[in-house]
């Protein structure tokens, strides 16, 4: 008997721990902080939004702690950036997680890269000889402005289907964060206008889309394939090259790199390094979509 | 070569024919079918599963006899003498079978003793579709303490530890089984897994009569000191009948502390784990019959008690160094002897998929030496590893 009642309790708690997911806000969780600051933005008090890693870390590197399945048991939405960005961690994680809901497939799992145009997909038959590639294409989208657009309209149209009743919520949130970014996009046109940007090296293909949007182009990078840490020997090469330039280049670094690297190139090609966000929150004071931006372009313009 | 010119001709000719068919008249009789969206024929290529392979090439140096330590066991992943070592191949299929299921494959061929062996090491089947609850089916590493349910190229040394190889067998706890792993409604994560095998391993369990099953389960839970330290603690348990008829109990307790500095992710980290196992038995103290593989449930002490504790320090993003203890013998339970072995590793990681180890044993009983060389690379699609 007494073992009955303590089978019934357990089931009873766990329908109880269900029951409490059905009445809660909705609740999204995204992998990295960009696309949680957008659903921040489009579901106001309508949502309950968390982010599995800060803007300072690591996507390519995060590990599937167990404590993000928790996280994820609990999610009426995962937000992915795609393009095998998470394929390290977050297959793991939402399969730990064991709700249904959430698996690709489902209204409960949205890859953002659907939303966007990929660049920088390698050629078909491309092998890991030319470095760690991303088959589908360079990941670090939202960092064009017109890509972050189109995603936050995809991202509140499956808010809007999740939760019908907090659509005008919802839309209310995505005008004000379509405004900040179209807002962004201006400013950052702004600050470069009529700048003539040094030699930019970057230490991983991480500012792609940014450069793309608004005419610019790294001239080099650190890592001598993708996902391939510099030699010395390619290290060497770049600093003789770069120091032979007209200009002192500029370096821009992501903040989860070992700057010193950057920072012995800089000294030796007479360059600046300079960390820049790649995400919200990547760096302090980088606490908005539009202070990631206009820092990145800030290190360009020199200002 | 004069006879191959010919065909060379025909070739060229019918290459150059099909081109000039495809570019001068799309419609004519060679275009027809290019624009079909079905293959016809039933075969495409199309859903395949996700297809990797690993191999674990190396060599090994031992500076005497090991069979000398009393422990037939206890060199098992290496080749057990001084050589070229052979050590693993593996593919790995896996894929999702519909929306309600994910299959996965693991084929193996490695050595054991002196002979090359293919087998299915894991194949199984996993439901994606039940809230809280996974449920799993068919041949796999069962859930019982940390370092079982890796395959070889994910051991953090080159070898298993003692407690697994000797207690286990060089195959560790893989056998026929069904298994359902519930993530508790906590604010935490615990998880808990229980499962039913087919007794039948070779050390522990016997099943004469193919309908004695095998138990277990384990309870896991991680806590997090912040966004860079973690502390897992787990705990297991497996029992089932024995070549005596008795049952045989497992027990095993671990725990693992991880520093992962965030933004550092890809340069630093600290994994100390540590692992302890009892085996203890009931009924009367098995006769080595005349199997072999029998032969080892005999020669295992009832209430023999085993650990081992490694620190790996990922010391920059390509060079990792690694300390182990691991002992048999704690408490040594019904007249079973104590084993002793230090090993060191230095690991250079080029990249996520290869890397390059040395490791360096010392067996205290027998003072055996033992450098173990190991390249072990991945290739094609890979499953994400668990933390």
């Amino acid at each position: 008997m007494k073992r009955i009642a303590i089978v019934l309790l357990s089931l009873a708690g766990l329908a109880a721990g269900m029951e409490g997911k059905a009445q809660a806000r909705l609740r999204v969780v995204s992998t990295v902080e960009d696309l949680a600051y957008f659903a921040r933005a489009i579901g106001g008090d309508a949502a309950d939004v968390q982010s599995i890693l800060k803007g300072y870390q690591d996507p390519h590197f995060a590990a599937a702690r167990p404590s993000y399945m928790v996280t994820v048991s609990r999610a009426d939405l995962v937000l992915s950036v795609g393009l095998d960005l998470e394929i390290g961690w977050l297959p793991l994680v939402l399969q730990g997680a064991r709700n249904p809901d959430v698996l690709p497939g489902n209204s409960g799992f949205l890859d953002c890269s659907q939303f966007i145009t990929p660049i920088e997909v390698p050629p078909a038959g491309a092998d890991r000889s030319k470095g760690d590639l991303h088959p589908k294409g360079n990941p670090h989208y939202w960092l064009d402005p017109e890509n972050a657009l189109a995603v936050a309209r995809g991202i509140a149209a499956r808010m809007g289907q999740l939760d019908p009743a907090s659509t005008s919520v919802f839309q209310g949130g995505l005008a004000r964060l379509e405004a900040e970014i179209a807002s962004a996009r201006d400013e950052v046109r702004t600050m470069l206008q009529g700048v003539d940007p040094p030699a930019i090296v970057t230490y991983h293909v991480t500012f792609s889309y940014f450069f793309d949007r608004f005419g610019l182009r790294a001239t080099a990078y650190i890592e001598p394939k993708p996902g391939i840490p510099p030699t010395p020997s390619h290290v060497a090469t770049l600093n003789e090259t770069l120091a032979r330039l007209p200009r002192p280049p500029l370096f821009l670094v992501e903040p989860y790199y070992d700057p010193d690297i950057p920072r012995e190139m800089a000294e030796r090609t007479r360059g600046r390094a300079v960390i820049v966000p790649s995400s919200v929150g990547g760096i302090a004071g980088a606490d908005s979509y539009r202070a990631v931006l206009t820092a990145v372009a800030r290190a360009i313009a020199g200002k | 070569m004069t006879s191959s010119r010919p065909y060379l001709v025909l070739f060229l000719f019918t290459v150059s024919t099909w081109e000039a068919s495809a570019q001068v008249a799309p419609l004519g009789a060679s275009s027809f079918g290019l624009q079909d969206r079905s293959s016809g024929f039933g075969l495409t290529r199309d859903y395949n599963p996700a297809i990797g392979a690993n191999l674990l090439l190396g060599a090994e140096y031992l500076s005497r006899d090991a069979s000398g330590l009393g422990w037939p066991h206890a060199v098992e992943h290496g080749a057990g003498e001084t050589g070229i070592l052979f050590q693993e191949a593996e593919v790995g299929l896996a894929a999702a079978v519909d929306p309600y299921f994910r299959g996965d494959v693991i084929i193996a061929l490695h050595r054991h003793k002196d002979e090359f062996h293919v087998e299915v090491e894991e194949g199984y089947v996993t439901t994606l579709s039940l809230p809280r609850v996974t449920l799993r089916g068919g041949k796999f590493y069962l859930p019982f303490g940390r370092h079982n349910v890796l395959h070889t190229h994910a051991f953090p040394f080159v070898d298993a530890p003692l407690t697994n190889v000797v207690f286990f067998g060089h195959e560790g706890l893989n056998e026929a089984a069904v298994e359902a792993a519930v993530l508790l409604p906590l604010p935490w994560f615990v998880e808990a897994s229980a499962w039913a095998a087919n007794g039948d391993n070779e050390i522990l369990f016997h099943a004469p009569k193919g309908r004695d099953l095998a138990y277990g389960g384990r309870l896991h839970t991680l806590v997090e000191f912040g966004e860079s330290v973690t502390a897992e603690v787990g705990g297991s348990y497996a029992g089932g009948r024995n070549v005596a008829e008795g049952w045989t109990h497992v027990f095993g307790g671990d725990l693992t502390l991880r520093w992962r500095p965030a933004s550092r992710e890809r340069y630093n980290q600290l994994i100390w784990q540590s692992e302890y196992v009892q085996v203890r038995r009931t009924g009367p103290r098995p006769v080595a019959p005349a199997e072999a593989a029998m032969a080892s449930q005999a020669t295992l002490a009832s209430g023999m008690g085993g650990f081992y504790s490694f620190v790996a320090a990922q010391v920059a993003q390509q060079w990792w160094v690694q300390a182990r203890f691991d002992a048999l013998g704690y408490p040594r339970g019904d007249g079973g002897s104590r084993l002793h072995r230090a090993s060191g590793l230095l690991a250079f990681v080029p990249t996520e998929f290869s890397a390059i180890r040395l490791q360096y044993s010392y067996f205290h009983e027998g003072h055996v030496h033992q450098v173990l060389f190991q390249v072990n690379v991945t290739m094609g699609a890979h499953p994400a590893h668990g933390y």
